[in-house]
């Protein structure tokens, strides 16, 4: 292990991580607003009439428009001369909110300040218009996806490589990816049905994406029940045949859920602020994946040394238990207030990565004090 | 497929057949924990003509899903003793002979036990069929298909661990779980009549074929594991 370089890198992980935090976490100004009128296209200056022009700032560029409609355009905010009105630079298309036309009430449009990536550095995630606070849990829960989904493909070539070069190292990197992907994908099955209360009003959907994820998880449990309970010598062979078993099934989990009914609306993010937070969280949290799978990789390889000189005592598992408060199903929808289940995904978000990480800290202290003993006789 | 490869695949089923034929060890524990499923389900649930159509499929493949399981800790089991399986890996036989041999062996019980099940739920829960049967047959075929073929690659895994008759579901329930609801949601719809079953019926023989292939490619190397 690099020891110069790990502190380092441990240090950038966090800085990225509460970085991508403070931006999902924090509540950005509202730089969204509705226009009520039909406009014809034009190539001089148009002032809209509009809802609000709170934040609004003159230079910055203006997404007019919904992308439903296929009128969406992006102008120069030219000024902003009363509280409900905006002058852009022209139109290139008509607009008269036929897409996101409110049932009974005005046909509307929205109007975006679209902040340039020049000052978004410090431009924290709004709240989104129509899920509210929840919707930040979003910020947690999309890169736990993409992470674990890359470590399960990790799983799946590393598992490939095993039975075709019968390498340890690819046999390591099979059972350290399962692991730290089954991490990843309990906080994607516990953040989004706290999300999925408030956006769905229900715990749980029949809808593909996550009943994928359930069997996925289920699955890889399953992976890891097997590589703990073989016959010594064997598991790595069976878990690999079983690692290629669950990768063919993904596509085929997915589809077979397509046919049931439920399909929540997809997520549109409509600021490009949510956009940056999202990339930043993404960017924080396959870093931390890499760094946990770098640590474990290490135990690992410090793991086998040991067990080559003294094999009758390395081999106690690491089990990944998961409670869920009960007194959650027991809540009416009534009651529900949005920020404590934003709050309590993200803190069961961090619970299982802490939990895990004292996991392997126990596991450092046991493998440290088995050395000791080593050493000593 | 060669012709030693076919004999080879007979000779192995017509073994089963025959310890089966003279034990009937677990053909009899399967219809008999099958019968109790459906009992027990038709006690719980008391469902009405309409209810029940809709519920059948799923009853009819959990119930089956769960006595092809008690069947399938058995067919390797047997293989164990006096070191059979042993014997097979250093003779010079095909394993997939005897991977084929013992899916068509366990697809020849479960199918069989189906004929007789199938009666039994009609009576149980007052079945009639609002849409074409035939393509329940088709239903019935690739279902079992695609649960014997996974389910006898497990089992051949299982028996490597330590805990055998318990990590059998575990590992085999996972990988089904796309094809078991599958299974139901086309009986229902064939049952029911509301829906065509054909998108289903397809997916179940992509199914079969995807999981047979990954099976005959993986079985050698699960058999000579060490």
């Amino acid at each position: 292990m690099n020891s110069k370089l790990y502190p380092l890198l441990v240090g950038l992980v966090l800085v990225l991580l509460s970085y991508g935090t403070y931006l999902a976490l924090t509540n950005g100004v509202s730089k969204t607003t509705f226009s009520f009128v039909r406009v014809e296209a034009s190539d001089s200056p148009v002032t809209l009439p509009v809802v609000s022009t709170e934040n609004f700032v003159p230079g910055e560029p203006a997404r007019i428009d919904s992308e439903e409609s296929h009128v969406q355009e992006t102008q120069t905010i030219v000024a902003v001369p009363d509280a409900t009105h905006v002058t852009v630079a022209r139109l290139d298309h008509p607009h008269d909110g036929a897409v996101i036309g409110t049932e009974g009430g005005p046909q509307g449009f929205t109007i975006v300040d679209w902040t340039p990536l020049s000052r978004m550095l410090n431009a924290p995630a709004p709240t989104e218009s129509t899920m509210g606070e929840v919707q930040r849990i979003f910020y947690y829960h999309v890169p736990a996806a993409t992470c674990a989904y890359t470590l399960f493909f990790i799983n799946f070539i590393a598992s490939i490589l095993y039975l075709w070069k019968r390498s340890a190292k690819a046999d390591m990197w099979a059972a350290i990816s399962a692991e730290v992907g089954l991490v990843f994908s309990t906080v994607v099955l516990i953040t989004g049905p706290i999300w999925g209360r408030v956006a769905w009003n229900t715990w749980w959907a029949w809808e593909p994406r996550l009943t994928t994820f359930l069997i996925l998880w289920l699955l890889y449990v399953s992976y890891l029940v097997l590589r703990r309970s073989a016959e010594a010598g064997s598991s790595s062979v069976l878990a690999a045949a079983l690692a290629v078993f669950a990768f063919l099934d993904v596509p085929f989990s997915y589809m077979a859920n397509r046919f049931r009914g439920h399909h929540p609306p997809p997520i549109t993010l409509e600021d490009p602020r949510m956009k940056f937070a999202l990339m930043i969280n993404m960017l924080a949290f396959l870093a931390f994946a890499g760094l946990i799978v770098w640590f474990r990789y290490q135990l690992e390889k410090t793991d086998r040394q040991i067990a080559a000189i003294h094999i009758e005592r390395a081999t106690r598992g690491v089990m990944i238990s998961m409670a869920f408060p009960a007194i959650f199903f027991f809540q009416v929808r009534q009651n529900l207030n949005p920020v404590h289940y934003l709050y309590a995904a993200y803190i069961a978000a961090w619970v299982i990565y802490i939990g895990y990480l004292l996991l392997l800290m126990r596991k450092v202290a046991r493998l440290r004090r088995e050395e000791e003993e080593l050493l000593d006789s | 497929m060669s012709s030693s490869l076919l004999k080879l695949t007979a000779v192995n089923i017509a073994k089963d057949l025959r310890l089966e034929w003279r034990s009937r060890d677990v053909f009899n524990s399967m219809l008999f924990f099958a019968v109790l499923v459906v009992v027990i389900f038709s006690f719980s649930f008391e469902p009405t003509v309409d209810e029940s159509r809709r519920m059948a499929g799923g009853l009819f493949w959990v119930a089956f899903l769960f006595s092809t399981i008690v069947a399938l800790n058995q067919s390797w089991a047997r293989e164990l003793r006096n070191g059979v399986l042993d014997a097979y890996r250093i003779s010079p036989s095909a394993p997939e002979a005897l991977f084929l041999g013992k899916c068509l062996g366990n697809f020849i019980f479960v199918a069989l036990l189906e004929c007789l099940m199938v009666p039994l739920f009609v009576l149980f829960y007052n079945l009639s069929s609002v849409g074409p049967v035939w393509q329940l047959l088709l239903v019935l075929l690739l279902g079992t298909w695609g649960l014997v073929i996974n389910g006898t690659f497990f089992a051949a895994m299982s028996i490597r661990t330590r805990n055998r008759e318990l990590m059998l579901p575990l590992l085999l329930l996972p990988v089904s779980i796309p094809a078991v609801a599958t299974m139901v949601e086309a009986t229902k719809d064939v049952l029911t009549g509301e829906a065509s079953p054909v998108p289903h019926i397809k997916f179940l023989a992509v199914y079969c074929v995807v999981f047979t292939a990954a099976s005959f490619l993986l079985f050698e190397t699960v058999l000579n594991a060490e």
